[in-house]
This record gives structure tokens, C-alpha cells and sequence, in this order.
């Protein structure tokens, strides 16, 4: 087997486990006691957005010609990322919830996700931000940042999947997040 | 066009940062303490009425209490009641007096508004 197919089935099984970890997390919460109704609610429309996005990419956009794909692609993940975070918040006014803690690291990671799709919508369509003068529209203008953006958002959202199937267990032991985290960094870039 | 839809993505991190910086106040923005509070006040009441109803007080006197227009203190309850017994009066009595409590002061008092509600339940068994 070629190497790039690995590549491929990996990034497939991570983006899986992710949306896996996602639902499980939001069972536990919703029926284990103690009950962490923000928990569920902050992972269910995580993985209800994953889920919505993986179609969307698979099944509408894989059917436009290729410099629109290129186009769209990053945009509609950014839109996603911040829809999911804005829903989360929403979820939580309609079914009065308080807040837990976690739900600011899903402010975060969604964030940083949006952020990490915008600077590619503008790299790839815009300008160039390795001052290449162009945008750089095809893959053999990776660079830095793609290698940065394609570990980072299934980083970040494997991290979040798991901080919240912790429910609240790493709260303030922020060395141990960071760790996570660098596993997470370091697992995905195998 | 691209740099319009670049600034509004922009304007929506910031926003998420800004949110998970402040997350209380957005908390306290978009009022959920309020709906939550409302939320189990509603629980708590739905079960009060639940045990009237169970216990025979007519549905117009169970509606009055639900909407909070009325307190069906003791001295009501018992002429309406299949189940004039003092104990069981006094542990309804209890359980609106904490659901009055939560609504005025915000504390989240469900679990014994519940606990209450399940002893009054034994004694009409």
C-alpha cells in the first residue's frame, strides 16, 4: 500500500473518532450521573456539526468544479465553526442551561479552527501569506501554514472531544491539559 | 467581496474570544440564569400540580396554583383534597413555600422541592 493511501484512511479514522468521541461523550453526559446537561449539549452540537459538515463537503461541494471547491472549502468550515459555537450558546438559552466551564474551551478551539480556515480562504484565494505575490491555489504551493492548519483543527477538536469525555476531570490542571493536548498535536501528526 | 466575508469571519473570532474571556457575562447577556431559574420553577410547580391533580383538587384550583395566582395553602387545600391528612397538607405546604424561596431568591432548591414531593406522595399510598 502507497504511502499517501495511509495518509488518507488515518485523516479519515481520526475525523471518525472524532465525531465518535463527540456522541459518546454527549451519552455519558446526558445519562451518568451526575448529570452535566451543558456537557451534552456542548458535545452534541459538536458532533451534530462534524456530521453536518462531513456531508456537506462529501456530498455538495465534491460535485463543484475544482477552483470552486477550492474556494468554498475553507469557508464553509470556518462558518461551521463559529455556527457551532454560536449554537452552543444558543442550546444552552433554550433549554436553560448554565454554563459549564468546558464550554469555554469550545469558544476557544472553535476559534482558533475558524481562525486556522480563514488565514487558508485568504492564502488560497486572496493573497499568498508567504509573500508569494499569488494566492496559493494549488498543492504544490503547500507550505508551513498547510502543514500547521490540517494538524491543527483535528488537534484541536480530538483535544476538545476528549477534555469533554473527561467531564470537568482535567478542570484547572492545566499542565495536564497541555499534555493532552500535545498528544493530541503530536498523534495527529504521525 | 472576500475581504467583506474576511472581516466578518474576523468579527466572529473575535467575538468567540471575547466571549470565552468574559464567559460570565455572556452567560448573564443572554439571560440564562433567568431562564434556567424559570426553567425549575416550571419542573418544581409541574410536579406539585401533578400530585393536586392525583389527589382530586379540580383542575381549575391545580391551574391557579401552576400560574402562580394561587398558594394552595392549608387552609384551601384541605376542602379540596381526597386526602385531608395534616402531614400530607403540611409537606405540600412545605414544598411551595421552597418553590416561592427559589423563584424570589434564585437558588436552585429542585432536589428537596422533589424530595418533599415524594414523602407527600408516600403518605397517600
Amino acid at each position: 500500500m502507497e504511502l499517501p493511501t495511509i495518509g488518507v484512511i488515518l485523516s479519515y479514522s481520526f475525523n471518525k473518532l472524532e465525531l465518535i468521541a463527540f456522541i459518546v461523550a454527549s451519552i455519558l453526559a446526558f445519562y451518568r450521573k451526575p448529570k452535566s446537561y451543558s456537557i451534552a449539549i456542548s458535545a452534541g452540537v459538536m458532533s451534530a456539526g462534524l456530521a453536518l459538515g462531513d456531508y456537506l463537503h462529501s456530498n455538495v461541494l465534491s460535485l463543484l468544479v475544482i477552483d470552486d471547491q477550492i474556494y468554498y472549502w475553507y469557508l464553509v468550515w470556518a462558518v461551521f465553526s463559529l455556527f457551532q459555537a454560536f449554537a452552543v450558546i444558543g442550546f444552552h438559552w433554550l433549554f436553560g442551561v448554565m454554563f459549564n466551564e468546558l464550554v469555554k474551551l469550545v469558544f476557544i478551539t472553535m476559534a482558533i479552527n475558524a481562525f486556522l480556515n480563514t488565514l487558508m480562504f485568504i492564502d488560497r484565494n486572496i493573497t499568498g501569506l508567504n509573500f508569494s505575490g499569488r494566492p496559493n491555489e494549488y498543492s504544490d504551493d503547500s507550505w508551513l501554514l498547510w502543514d500547521v492548519y490540517s494538524i491543527g483543527v483535528n488537534a484541536n477538536l480530538l483535544f476538545l472531544a476528549l477534555a469533554l469525555l473527561s467531564r470537568g476531570e482535567l478542570k484547572g490542571k492545566l499542565v495536564w491539559m497541555f499534555l493532552l493536548y500535545c498528544c493530541c498535536f503530536a498523534a495527529l501528526s504521525l | 467581496m472576500d475581504v467583506l466575508i474576511v472581516l466578518l469571519l474576523l468579527c466572529g473570532i473575535v467575538a468567540l474570544g471575547v466571549f470565552s474571556y468574559r464567559f460570565y457575562m455572556l452567560e448573564a447577556m443572554v439571560k440564562i440564569p433567568e431562564r434556567h431559574l424559570q426553567k425549575i420553577t416550571d419542573e418544581s410547580l409541574s410536579e406539585l400540580c401533578g400530585l393536586l391533580r392525583q389527589e382530586g383538587v379540580p383542575k381549575e384550583i391545580v391551574d391557579l396554583v401552576r400560574n402562580r395566582k394561587l398558594a394552595s395553602r392549608t387552609s384551601h387545600l384541605k376542602h379540596f383534597t381526597n386526602n385531608p391528612n395534616g402531614v400530607f397538607i403540611e409537606l405540600i405546604r412545605g414544598a411551595e413555600e421552597l418553590i416561592d424561596r427559589q423563584y424570589e431568591t434564585g437558588e436552585d432548591l429542585s432536589q428537596p422541592i422533589s424530595a418533599l414531593l415524594k414523602l407527600a406522595k408516600t403518605t397517600t399510598e
